[in-house]
């Protein structure tokens, strides 16, 4: 394993990211050409780089280097946005477009070609997201970090449900805690220590938990100790803290003692910052003081060794390959001048091995556009597009319980992640949100036009009214499992392009009927824990909207999860699978897919920890397949 | 001594009005540096004479001014919602912070009014920051000011302020 010294400061090195001009990058020879600067590309160029080896990322957002400066101009941006959705902080830019939560809806004919980046053409669309800027999606996210369960690797076989991975919890028990260090992970491992998971005798997370929010106290007072029967089974509910990539309180017992230092804000110059939370209440869609991981931190270190370059701008816009023998023979990339100009160059990077890290959507849609389904022998690029379903509940408590502060979300119940009832209805995670309702209605702001506009409150009583009422605000989000079906799916259409001309990503995505069987038991369930809490439910549900999904009789709003995985799934069978256990393509010889795309199945886990975890393993499988070509030829006699 | 001119006087009634519908005070409301700022936003808007109509009206009529209800919501969150956007939940989802699972669907760049005006918008990034709301609510404005490492997992404490009566 990788030895890390977490006593440099995280400089990034001034100039990096502008420094390797893509003419350059196209007459180097490359070990490994990595596609996006995100969380799995940075970790692969890093275990890469430190193995010694000359590698390549190619990344399509803005070329700026990762400082101060550039991050406190997102938080600006963020703080001036009319509309503050989850890519709010980030400027937009037409040469490598994100889906935006705030287009979704379905495209019809008339819909004007350029409001949109993700094309759906179903009445049910996703308002999923993923973020195409230095750092990727890290950049956004919240900052879970949960494991999967054991019994998530073998589903088909326990269950008769979804698929078998190819490894075991125990397999990749060890690439977990290279990721918690990498990640820095703030947990007990007696809190986590439940439906299985196992930890090895004496191991710590590198951080004490976040400390439970008033709000975690005030639920939990209500729900621990609930009983709830599901199929012939009985299950006692707790609230627990879950697992966060945020830099909390080191554990002095961490590495058999020697400790854990948090890595903080990363810049071109020394800053002292985010090395513990805050509480700004805003790890979705940016952490002010960077005391949430992003993978940043990672390219920053990748980037210091010199045997790692990046080249920024530069879309990735096909995959050449030799149609005789089927190895990658290049990544044709659109390098564009700036932002605002659809102005660009096209070259061709040439390495030994190349790796697609451009997430899910992005991984499938390239190899789409470059038109390799039909090298494909499992034709499955694209397809098993898997995102976790979540169903909102809300209520109102009888108190306020201090909601709107802490980090997005400290505790859930987490009981329900595992059990026999997988084999008819999906299990779920619930997170308890400290951010009050926003997600589903808008809230703070709808309170605030509710009572000025609609009920005509006005000074002390205004005031006093919107504490009492925001302060006791109780939203419920069940995480609920979804299982790969080949019909939800990336697609590309020549109809649908970018402004560089490449294609955008076309998705068909529906809810089965397995995962609506768990989002009906969990709206049962969600209105037993506010009986229970004396909270008035609130929540409705809008058949008219996109995200509208009918079960039983009943209607729900089915919201994205920003999770998004399965487009080239993993097994042990090249017919059924476009990976191997090591993320190597089962067609290309020198190719690797590595990233959420592989996870044959998520399970009832924020799928990061887990796609970290599986870029460490294959780190080192990439490493050694290069050393092989590197290696002079033998002739065995 | 410099001779106060009249805009001078109109931004000192316009925060004394302000103070008056918001349940802060005056001292408050300057103290967010952003008093000058919201009655520029309010005259530039709506015009003068409109201001001067809805600081006349009676504040505590449910069905007041809107005018009056874009200029309490813009000392709150720092969004000016167009007096005609009163009462629209829709657009005020749209710009609150947070995810967006109730957010309807707004092209890139904004969303224009249906009848061709001006979409609301964040008079500037301190505007955000310096919003009413999170004070009110015991909080602080997601994104800025944070509490610090732990003060979540203590009970909400609210501002202790004096309650006077609309004037």
């Amino acid at each position: 394993m990788t030895s890390y010294d977490h006593t440099d400061p995280v400089i990034f090195p001034a100039g990096a990211a502008t420094e390797t001009s893509a003419a350059e990058a196209a007459q180097g020879e490359w070990d490994a050409v990595v596609v996006g600067g995100g969380m799995a590309g940075s970790i692969i160029a890093e275990q890469l780089g430190q193995a010694g080896h000359r590698v390549l990322i190619l990344e399509a957002g803005p070329g700026k280097d990762l400082d101060l400066a550039e991050y406190e101009s997102y938080l600006s941006r963020f703080y001036g946005a009319a509309v503050k959705d989850n890519q709010s902080p980030y400027p937009f830019n037409p040469n490598a477009r994100m889906p935006r939560s705030t287009d979704t809806m379905p495209v019809r004919p008339d819909t004007p070609r350029d409001a949109f980046y993700l094309v759906q053409e179903d009445e049910y669309c996703t308002d999923t997201t993923f973020t195409r800027v230095l750092g990727g999606t890290s950049m956004h996210w919240e900052g879970k970090a949960l494991r999967m369960l054991p019994e998530d690797f073998d589903l088909r076989t326990k269950y008769g449900q979804g698929l078998n991975w190819p490894l075991s919890y125990d397999d990749l028990e060890p690439y977990y805690r290279q990721a918690e260090a990498e990640l820095g992970v703030s947990a007990e491992v007696e809190e986590q220590s439940y439906l299985g998971m196992h930890f090895p005798e004496g191991y710590v997370f590198p951080m004490h938990r976040m400390p439970p929010s008033y709000l975690d106290q005030t639920v939990a007072r209500g729900v621990d100790g609930m009983r709830v029967s599901l199929a012939d089974d009985d299950y006692t509910l707790r609230v627990r803290t879950f697992p966060q990539a945020r830099n909390g309180v080191p554990n002095p017992a961490y590495d058999g003692g020697k400790g854990f230092v948090p890595v903080g804000a990363v810049s071109t110059s020394q800053v002292e910052e985010g090395e513990r939370c805050q509480g700004n209440t805003n790890c979705v869609p940016i952490c002010p003081v960077q005391a949430k991981y992003h993978a940043g931190k990672t390219l920053t270190k990748a980037l210091r060794k010199g045997n790692v370059k990046i080249v920024t701008q530069a879309v990735a816009s096909k995959v050449e390959i030799d149609e005789h023998d089927r190895r990658v023979t290049g990544i044709t990339v659109k390098h564009y001048d700036a932002l605002d100009s659809d102005r660009y160059e096209t070259y061709t990077v040439k390495g030994t091995v190349y790796v697609l890290c451009a997430h899910a959507i992005e991984n499938a849609r390239l190899m789409l556009a470059s038109d390799m389904q039909r090298m494909s022998r499992s034709e499955l690029i694209g397809c098993n597009l898997m995102d976790h379903a979540y169903l909102l509940s809300w209520g109102l408590l009888p108190k306020p319980a201090g909601t709107m502060r802490g980090t997005s979300c400290t505790s859930g119940i987490t009981d329900l992640r595992g059990g026999r009832f997988r084999g008819t209805q999906a299990g779920f995670g619930v997170d308890i949100h400290n951010d009050g309702w926003g997600w589903a209605t808008g809230s703070p702001y709808t309170d605030l036009v509710e009572l000025v506009d609609q009920r005509g409150l006005r000074g002390p009583e205004l005031r006093r009214t919107l504490g009492n009422q925001i302060s006791r605000q109780l939203l419920l989000a069940f995480m609920i499992d979804l299982l790969p079906e080949r019909s939800n799916k990336v697609t590309v259409n020549e109809r649908y392009k970018d402004a560089l001309g490449n294609l955008k990503p076309v998705v068909s995505f529906k809810i089965p009927p397995y995962t609506m069987r768990g989002a009906a038991f969990a709206r049962k369930l969600a209105s037993d824990i506010f009986e229970r809490l004396g909270a008035e439910d609130r929540t409705v549900y809008h058949r008219d909207r996109p995200s509208a999904v009918e079960h039983d009789g009943h209607w729900y709003n089915i919201v994205g999860g920003n999770h998004l995985a399965g487009t080239h799934i993993m097994g042990t069978d090249p017919a059924k699978s476009v990976v191997d256990h090591t993320q190597h393509s089962w067609d290309h010889d020198n190719l690797y897919l590595v990233g959420p795309g592989s996870l044959p199945s998520i399970g009832t886990s924020n799928i990061s920890l887990t796609m970290a975890a599986l870029a460490f393993r294959s780190a080192g499988h990439i490493s050694r397949y290069l050393r092989a070509a590197k290696a002079p030829i033998t002739v065995r006699g | 001594m410099t001779q106060e001119t009249s805009a001078d006087t109109e931004l000192r009634d316009f925060v004394r009005f302000s103070a008056a519908v918001t349940g802060f005070s005056e001292f408050d409301l300057w103290g967010t540096g952003q008093a000058e700022a919201y009655h520029r936003t309010a005259l530039e808007q709506v015009g003068p004479e409109a201001v001067r109509a809805a600081m006349a009206a009676d504040p505590s009529a449910v069905h007041a001014d809107p005018v009056v209800k874009s200029i309490i919501k813009l000392w709150y969150v720092g969004v000016w919602y167009r007096p005609e956007q009163a009462g629209r939940l829709d657009v005020a989802a749209w710009t609150a912070p947070g995810r967006s699972g109730a957010k309807p669907a707004v092209p890139e760049g904004g969303r224009d009014g249906e009848d061709g005006s001006s979409p609301p918008f964040v008079v500037s990034p301190d505007a955000y920051t310096e919003g009413l709301l999170w004070r009110a609510i015991g909080a602080h404005p997601s994104g800025a000011k944070a509490p610090g490492y732990g003060s979540w997992a203590t009970p909400p404490a609210f501002e202790d302020h004096h309650e006077e009566e609309v004037r």
